[in-house]
């Protein structure tokens, strides 16, 4: 891991090429409160941002939904449509 | 570009076969896998299947409009651009069921994270909605008893 120190107001630069607006994403340290920094973050639109825990809980959610291939659950056809009140198949 | 998905009809496809769908950058937190089966179930049309084409797992979905119909999510350039969306009339929407120790009463839909598909190119991508007032955990049946279907 690439350990640098800055300071308020100061950013890094990550990826991109040499002309401006290529691929770059800057972060530059807006804010230090105690144990908080603010992060301010910019670069292409098709780069995703996100918190790290929130994307870990989504994993998590993720494969506590997933199921064996074949398998669904017992009881999906009888409670799942009543309650939805599914309409009969019709066409 | 910003692109503003609301209410959508339940998946029309009559087809009985499954629909090939990749995902180009996988699911989060299984990344490696892009390609999937979408099967509906059987007259069942609110709910379908997702199932890994390398066979490891699959998933139950169900169109979140169904038993939210004020369900709204804001697609940002980074998702459109990856499955080429172009309008909102292209996407199917669907979210991730869980069922808690197999009690389907108990089941919990993931709206924070709902999985995108352009019908046109069959193309998709999980979403994040990182600043929405949804839940990871949100039970369907609290709301599907409000619901109706088609």
């Amino acid at each position: 891991m690439l350990v640098l120190t800055r300071k308020k107001n100061q950013s890094i630069i990550i990826g991109g090429k040499d002309s401006p607006g290529d691929g770059k994403i800057e972060v530059v340290i807006l804010d230090i409160s105690g144990e908080t920094v603010r992060l301010g973050i910019s670069g292409p639109r098709e780069i995703a941002v996100y918190r790290k825990e929130l994307y870990e809980a989504i994993a998590e959610e993720n494969i506590r939904a997933a199921r064996a291939a074949g398998d669904l659950p017992s009881g999906l056809d009888d409670i799942l449509p009543a309650a939805l009140e599914l309409p009969a198949d019709k066409d | 570009m910003k692109m503003v998905v609301s209410l959508k009809p339940a998946f029309k496809s009559k087809a009985a076969e499954p629909v090939e769908i990749t995902f180009p950058s996988g699911l989060v937190g299984f990344e490696e896998v892009k390609r999937f089966w979408l099967a509906e179930l059987p007259g069942q049309a609110c709910f379908c299947r997702l199932a890994a084409q390398c066979g490891t797992f699959s998933l139950l979905l169900v169109n979140p409009f169904v038993a939210f119909p004020a369900y709204e999510l804001e697609l940002a350039p980074h998702d459109t651009a990856e499955i080429g969306l172009l309008a909102p009339e292209e996407a199917l929407v669907l979210v991730t069921v869980t069922i808690p120790g197999g009690n389907v009463r108990q089941a919990t839909v993931n709206l924070v994270a709902p999985l995108v598909i352009n019908v046109d190119n069959r193309l998709g991508r999980q979403v994040i909605v990182a600043n929405g007032p949804y839940r990871l955990k949100e039970p369907l049946f609290a709301a599907a008893g409000r619901a109706r279907c088609g």
